[in-house]
């Protein structure tokens, strides 16, 4: 019995170690936030909301949230829709080249992004296309394709091929099977990979960085640049802002379409 | 409603043949029960039939009508997986409802008829309820009623009760033949179970091999099987090598081996080799020896199983002939008891003594 308890001790302690370890840098950035002083203290000595008024001087801060919502919807969005045709194929046909693609695109290999950005911006030199809010989707696209296949792929796994038949044999075409079948039992991999598309190309700075220029640019960047000029907690509210509102969109989407159910299974 | 005949169906994945040749026919509003070990063919034989895979060569037809060619959506084929195949995301009566959508059912119509599937079933309690709410019994039911609902040209069982515990089993055994009797739909079952085979159904057809070995009504396919195979696949039996020494006007005898000699009621010329086939059950099991009577055999008992309702005995003669008995036990009596190494006498009646060409 004492195993038992030694093994749990361990786990827990593992556990709410990996806890802290996400949620400690959430915190600072909250305190911080409210912070009195012109300067970033922790822990703040006085509290104020003067730096989420700041926020609307983030210079295009406005102008560049839209872009990056922009941005990451259509990205996402295609990403998905093209992650359903790859998954399917993964799973349920066989082809040539498809133990690659499925390592390249399923293995937690990492990409090297800063590779990537560069060979991305020589690229849309060529194509003439580059610094254009093409090339920010494609690259952006680049960025999370892998994300969706993966949970698609996890949530086609789960699922019983024969409730295809099923439908078939009750007089339902292709089409038919694949909107009322189909779908359906793949919604929570399809959101979930979406949200993972999404939330990537929202916050990500170091494919951007290479594919804006001017009028063109995105969230993670102004912040950036916000950061290097100033030295006060504005950019704390911001991300604390940010944190609230995905924080609650998670929340929601996972009460509404049980996403987490995806990898313990239903 | 439809008689289905399948007429030598053949179908192979690559070089493999998995189904060869297979004819049967289903006469309309009848059950058939297809049987067979594993992998012998037969839910690639329903998938033939369900569309959802094109048959290399042969025909299927509905009616009389030719249904190959024709995609499965379009043949109206009610079917029920193993696995029941519920619909996940929707509730019993959405289940149920979902092939009556799909053929533009009015509203008002869809929803009696659900019910009444339902009810057939005894589900009609439990429509607002998700499949995973339900126990593997109720969902089997649905499943059936879904499948019913659509009033199929024909309905495809593919090993339905195989996922049920003992007693669920023989409760949905019996009113699944109800069901099929009430509805009056051909039936197809895949049974792995020989018992369910026969209590269920009009006819059964035993497939071996991508081949339908034999068809018959559930009494003559046990009582007189065509061959040795189909009678040792549809339960216990005893197979003894024979030789024919003497015929007579009212059968003839068999030398086995070079032991005893078993007068069947079959005319054969002697010399014949042939084997004879024994039901357990067909044995007469006593303790005293029966004097004067014919296939009379003494051996010893080996071994004793007691399986409920009977005990079946190992036994073995002096010549190293063993044999498998049975014996039905009748009250709590102290002479049921058998022991290993007892002495019995088996003695069997000529003419339930099966004889099978070699
Ligand atoms: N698509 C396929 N490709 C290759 N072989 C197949 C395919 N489908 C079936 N088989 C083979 O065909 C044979 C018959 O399969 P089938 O599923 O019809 O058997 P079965 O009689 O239903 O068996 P069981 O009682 O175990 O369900 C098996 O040997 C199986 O491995
Ligand atoms: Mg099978």
């Amino acid at each position: 019995m004492s195993e038992e308890r030694d093994f749990r001790l361990v786990v827990n302690v593992l556990g709410w170690a990996a806890m802290a370890f996400l949620v400690f840098p959430v915190i600072v950035t909250l305190l911080v936030s409210f912070n009195g002083s012109f300067f970033i203290e922790f822990p703040p000595s006085s509290y104020s909301l003067e730096w989420y008024r700041n926020i609307a001087n983030i210079n295009k801060i406005g102008e560049a949230t839209l872009i990056s919502l922009l941005i990451a919807t259509i990205a996402a969005t295609l990403v998905t829709v093209m992650a359903l045709g790859t998954a399917m194929a993964i799973v349920r046909y066989d082809f040539a080249g498809k133990a690659a693609l499925t390592s390249f695109l399923l293995s937690p290999v990492a990409v090297p992004i800063v590779a990537i950005g560069i060979a991305l911006v020589q690229f849309f030199i060529r194509l003439d296309i580059a610094f254009t809010w093409y090339s920010l989707v494609i690259g952006h696209m680049v960025l999370v394709a892998a994300y969706p296949v993966r949970t698609i792929v996890a949530s086609m796994t789960l699922y019983n091929p024969n409730i295809e038949e099923a439908a078939s044999s009750l007089g339902a075409n292709r089409w038919v099977v694949f909107w009322t079948v189909t779908l359906p039992q793949l919604k929570p991999g399809i959101i979930s990979g979406f949200l993972f598309a999404f939330l990537i190309s929202f916050d990500n700075y170091p494919i951007s960085i290479f594919l804006v220029r001017g009028g063109l640019t995105t969230m993670p960047i102004e912040l950036f640049n916000y950061i290097s000029q100033n030295f006060d907690p504005t950019p704390a509210a911001f991300s604390t802002l940010y944190i609230l509102i995905i924080s609650l969109v998670i929340m929601f989407v996972e009460k509404r379409y049980q996403v987490i159910s995806l990898s313990v299974g239903r | 409603m439809a008689r289905l005949d399948l007429s030598d169906l053949c179908f192979s994945v690559g070089a493999l043949d998995i189904l060869r040749s297979v004819n049967l026919t289903v006469e309309e509003g009848t059950c058939l029960a297809l049987l067979g070990p594993s992998g012998c063919g037969k839910t690639t034989t329903l998938r033939c039939i369900a569309g959802f895979v094109q048959p290399t060569s042969g025909s299927i037809s509905f009616n009389g009508q030719p249904v190959v060619g024709v995609p499965a959506h379009k043949r109206n084929v009610g079917l029920v997986f193993q696995d029941y195949a519920l619909f996940p995301h929707m509730t019993v009566a959405e289940n149920v409802a979902y092939g009556l959508k799909r053929r533009s059912v009015p509203a008002a119509e869809c929803k009696q008829r659900v019910a009444e599937a339902l009810e057939l079933v005894q589900l009609d309690t439990l429509a607002d309820r998700l499949p995973r709410q339900m126990s593997g019994g109720q969902q089997q039911r649905v499943s059936l009623a879904r499948a019913l609902v659509i009033r199929p040209n024909v309905l495809l069982l593919d090993e339905p009760l195989g996922a049920l515990d003992r007693k669920l089993r023989d409760q949905m055994q019996v009113e699944l033949k109800r069901i099929q009797r009430d509805s009056g739909i051909t039936t197809i079952i895949v049974t792995h179970d020989q018992e369910e085979a026969l209590s269920l159904s009009d006819r059964v057809a035993v497939m071996f091999d991508g081949q339908i070995q034999e068809v018959g009504t559930p009494t003559t396919l046990y009582r007189e099987p065509g061959s040795r195979a189909v009678m040792e696949f549809l339960g216990a039996s005893n197979i003894l090598d024979g030789t024919a020494v003497s015929a007579e006007q009212d059968g003839s005898h068999i030398k086995i081996r070079d032991s005893h000699t078993l007068k069947v009621s079959d005319a054969l010329e002697s010399g014949r080799d042939v084997q004879l086939g024994i039901r357990p059950e067909q044995f007469l099991v006593e303790t005293e020896s029966p004097v004067g009577r014919e296939n009379s055999i003494a051996a010893t008992i080996s071994e004793v199983v007691y399986k409920g309702p009977h005990v079946e005995l190992y036994v073995e003669t002096e010549q190293g002939l063993r044999l498998l008995a049975q014996r039905r036990i009748r009250g709590i009596a102290a002479q049921d008891t058998f022991v290993i190494g007892q002495s019995v006498f088996l003695t069997v009646e000529p003419d339930a003594i099966l004889v099978f060409g070699r």
